[in-house]
């Protein structure tokens, strides 16, 4: 009996599920939507960065610079997600009446 | 209404201490008692055209209406029952809320502050005392400045000591 060569099993791309993949939305792949919130003149400073430290879990300094952002250049870049994400965000931020929405990365 | 002190319960939770005068409850019950003012149908999702978030627009006024219903429900227990939160000790008023307390009531007061303003044109602030010409004016701005009055309030106690 010979001694038998080990040699590395050959792993088969699964084109099954790379043909799927294909197939699914991009949307649902890629943070292709952003989540932006605008000024308003009603809504407290203080009370923007509290609904930035809930919503998202944000540290105290990163919610105060979305904030000053919001004030000082009429909206602020939130986050970047996949649909549902941006959607759930919008819908928290917009409960606590902040003028926020979602927008199509182009 | 001022913020006194934070505890934490047996359980870890905070829960807040604020005094209040007389005048100050007659006039958060009362401001309360407005809940909600803001439409939840002029919700938009999107200043975009883009057809698939265009669609989510239902869900959203859906889910602001179903907040307003839970909410509504939660002041109105307030309202109808003041001595479940508020309590007469040494001659003064002590409202305690705990952390879940104090985020619906800021945004129940947020609703009021927001709803008033839009009711009133949406002026700048510095302009909203002329936006007032008669009598619902009137009630929508002063509605307006007590809702923000009680939100600073619990919004320094939430600075001061987080939930």
């Amino acid at each position: 009996m010979s001694e038998t060569e080990t040699v590395e099993p050959i792993v088969l791309p699964d084109k099954e599920a790379q043909e799927k993949e294909k197939s699914a939305p991009k949307d649902t792949r890629e943070p292709g939507y952003l989540v932006i919130c605008w000024n308003d003149p009603v809504n407290f400073m203080d009370y923007v960065a509290h609904v930035f430290r809930v919503v998202f879990g944000w540290p105290e300094a990163k919610a105060r610079k979305h904030m000053l952002q919001v004030h000082e250049q009429g909206k602020s870049l939130l986050v970047r997600e996949t649909f549902e994400k941006a959607e759930h965000y919008v819908h928290q931020l917009q409960a606590y009446h902040l003028h926020a929405t979602m927008e199509k990365d182009e | 209404m001022k913020w006194i002190d934070s505890k934490r319960d047996e359980q870890g939770a905070t829960q807040y201490l604020f005094h209040l005068s007389r005048r100050d409850q007659e006039l958060l019950l009362g401001v309360l008692k407005l809940f909600p003012v803001t439409d939840a149908a002029s919700h938009q999702l999107s200043k975009g055209s883009s057809t698939k978030i265009r669609a989510g627009q239902p869900l959203l006024v859906e889910a602001m209406e179903e907040q307003q219903r839970s909410q509504a429900h939660k002041v109105a227990r307030l309202v109808k029952n003041p001595a479940s939160a508020l309590r007469e000790k040494n001659g003064a008023l002590e409202l305690t809320l705990d952390g879940e307390q104090m985020e619906w009531l800021l945004q129940a007061l947020n609703d009021i502050r927001v709803g008033s303003w839009v009711r009133l044109g949406c002026p700048e602030m510095e302009q909203a005392r002329r936006a007032v010409r008669d009598e619902q004016a009137a009630i929508h701005y002063t509605a307006m400045e007590l809702s923000g009055y009680f939100q600073a309030a619990i919004l320094q106690a939430f600075s001061k000591s987080p939930p």
